[in-house]
């Protein structure tokens, strides 16, 4: 197996097994009592079975990708901020628990692209970025997507590479460091 | 009984750690290996669940100081992760890993595996 099916394997594997794990473990949760389905601790359920979805939407793109498949720029539109307030909204269980401080100053960006490829990486890229960072983040949507940690733990997974090439192909540039994401669309 | 658990991943960490103390279990959280071996010294637990992928310090690279510090080798360590080879599982348990659980895991399983070593002390 070659280096980049490997990161994509263990990138992979490692996400879905833990969204099934955090399912199980809240369902159990529920079985034996100690929470009720309304609780916010259920919700988990709800936003790993989310990601679980979006991981598997993703790694169908990554494998078609590496498998030759014709990815191009398409004229769909899509509406930056309605995906990442959505997205945000998806994870709101996660944000709250992370106690992280969120900045957000968004203008109406509508791009077009393949709006179906767009969305799912870009959401695992907001999602794998908000992971690492602690304390605080803001979120600049104007002209260009900025992304920005107060703080840092661990660094970015490798498979952002592919991201990067995906994005490419769509119509967009994906620049990143351990602090800081930015999207620039090249219309 | 006390439990340090240290896992990068937050929800999951969360949900554990509420299985486990609803269970009766005093539950004292970490988010990778490095703050594992603070907080281990600090609390003296009774078992140590260390997943393996974090950052900083990955479960692997805490688990091999814990058994190398006179202070804190003699605390059993569960390895809790998705990396689920038999390889993976082989470095832990050489490691000196009481037991290997791979995700997704029943929380059942974790606190009867807690319980078991808790008993051994």
């Amino acid at each position: 197996m070659d280096k980049t099916t490997k990161d994509l394997y263990s990138f992979f594997s490692h996400n879905i097994r833990t969204f099934n794990a955090e399912i199980v473990t809240t369902i159990e949760c529920l079985k034996v009592g100690f929470i009720d389905k309304d609780s916010e601790e259920f919700d988990t359920v709800y936003e790993a079975s989310y990601l679980l979805d979006l991981y598997d939407s993703c790694l169908s793109i990554i494998l078609d990708y590496l498998d030759g498949a014709k990815i191009e720029k398409k004229s769909e539109e899509v509406d930056i901020v309605r995906i990442t307030e959505e997205f945000l909204e998806s994870i709101k269980g996660y944000l709250t628990a992370s106690g992280l401080n969120i900045v957000k100053n968004f203008n109406d960006e509508i791009w077009y692209t393949d709006s179906y490829i767009f969305k799912n990486i870009y959401k695992i890229v907001l999602y794998e970025f908000i992971k690492t960072a602690s304390k605080g983040i803001s979120f600049n949507i104007a002209g260009a997507i900025e992304i920005e940690a107060d703080e840092i733990i661990g660094a970015l997974p490798d498979i952002f590479k592919t991201f990067q090439e995906i994005f490419d192909k769509i119509g967009f540039k994906l620049k990143f460091d351990n602090k800081k994401i930015v999207l620039e669309y090249l219309s | 009984m006390r439990v340090l658990i240290a896992d990068d991943e937050l929800r999951l960490r969360k949900v554990v750690a509420l299985h486990l103390k609803k269970s009766g279990l005093d539950v004292i959280e970490v988010s990778n290996g490095r703050q594992a071996i603070e907080k281990a010294k600090e609390c003296k637990p009774d078992v140590i669940v260390l997943d393996v992928m974090m950052p900083e310090m990955n479960g692997l690279e805490a688990l091999s100081h814990i058994k190398s510090d006179n202070m804190l080798k003699n605390i059993p360590v569960i390895m809790l992760s998705a990396k689920a080879t038999g390889e993976d599982i082989e470095k832990g348990m050489a490691l000196g890993a009481a037991c290997y659980l791979t995700k997704p895991f029943s929380p059942k399983q974790l606190l009867d595996e807690i319980n078991k070593l808790g008993v051994k002390l």
